[in-house]
């Protein structure tokens, strides 16, 4: 492992998963918070909103399955690279 | 480790093990933020359907081996990154829609029954495309 800014307390892949993790957390924070789909899915999962209201629910369980997929892959691909990357 | 002088050493010896014990507690830190990520994935799944997704392993695992392929193919490593989030995003839109749109309203261990086959088909798919030795990532000759 390469160290970061050559110092020995953390390794470059270690920070940037830190990292990584960080800026997806971030992009969720304003996503639940800023935009209409994101609130919408915040109340769908609360059960404020009826079912057959005007955003449907399936579109907000599709996006959520698929940013599901997307963060299991960002974490996949992270941990794969500390796991794997050299064979031992 | 010189013997005389007292102090010295010992001071050393500490400065040693609070660098090694730093050093593990950020490593511990960039491990635990994954699990956080994978447990995040996990609830964002439950929340939409209701259901835990059994399968989540495997579609992270699928993703990554996606990855890889890509990295292999020569493309640089944030390129990949960022084409297989979008192909997971778009995979598990596909998900939704060919497996368990049609299974909304079935039984509980209909769905479960659903989520075991979803995992089964991601292993072995990745298990043909892909075989099932361990691969190094990123691959060596990128």
């Amino acid at each position: 492992m390469t160290p970061l800014f050559g110092q020995r307390l953390i390794s470059t892949h270690e920070a940037g998963m830190i990292g990584v993790t960080l800026v997806m957390l971030g992009f969720l924070y304003l996503f639940f918070r800023g935009s209409r789909l994101g609130l919408a899915m915040r109340a769908a999962a609360a059960n404020r909103i009826p079912r057959g209201s005007s955003r449907p629910r399936r579109l907000d369980d599709r996006a959520r399955l698929g940013m599901s997929a997307a963060i299991g892959a960002v974490a996949g691909m992270l941990i794969a690279r500390s796991c794997f990357s050299s064979r031992t | 480790m010189k013997r005389e002088g007292g102090g010295l050493p010992r001071l050393d010896l500490l400065g040693e093990t609070m660098e090694l014990l730093l050093q593990q507690v950020l490593a511990g830190l960039a491990t635990g933020a994954i699990y956080a990520a994978m447990a995040l994935a996990v609830v964002m799944i439950y929340q939409a359907i209701d259901h835990l997704n059994f399968a989540q392993g495997e579609m992270a695992m699928f993703s990554t081996f996606l990855a890889w392929q890509m990295i292999q193919w020569g493309w640089p490593f944030w390129a990949a990154f960022v084409a297989a989030v979008a192909l997971s995003f778009l995979g598990g839109v596909a998900i939704e829609r060919i497996l368990f749109k049609p299974i909304h309203n079935a039984p509980i261990l209909s769905q479960i029954v659903a989520f075991i086959a979803l995992y089964s088909m991601l292993n072995s798919s990745a298990g043909s495309i892909w075989d099932f030795n361990i691969k190094t990532f990123p691959p060596r000759s990128a």
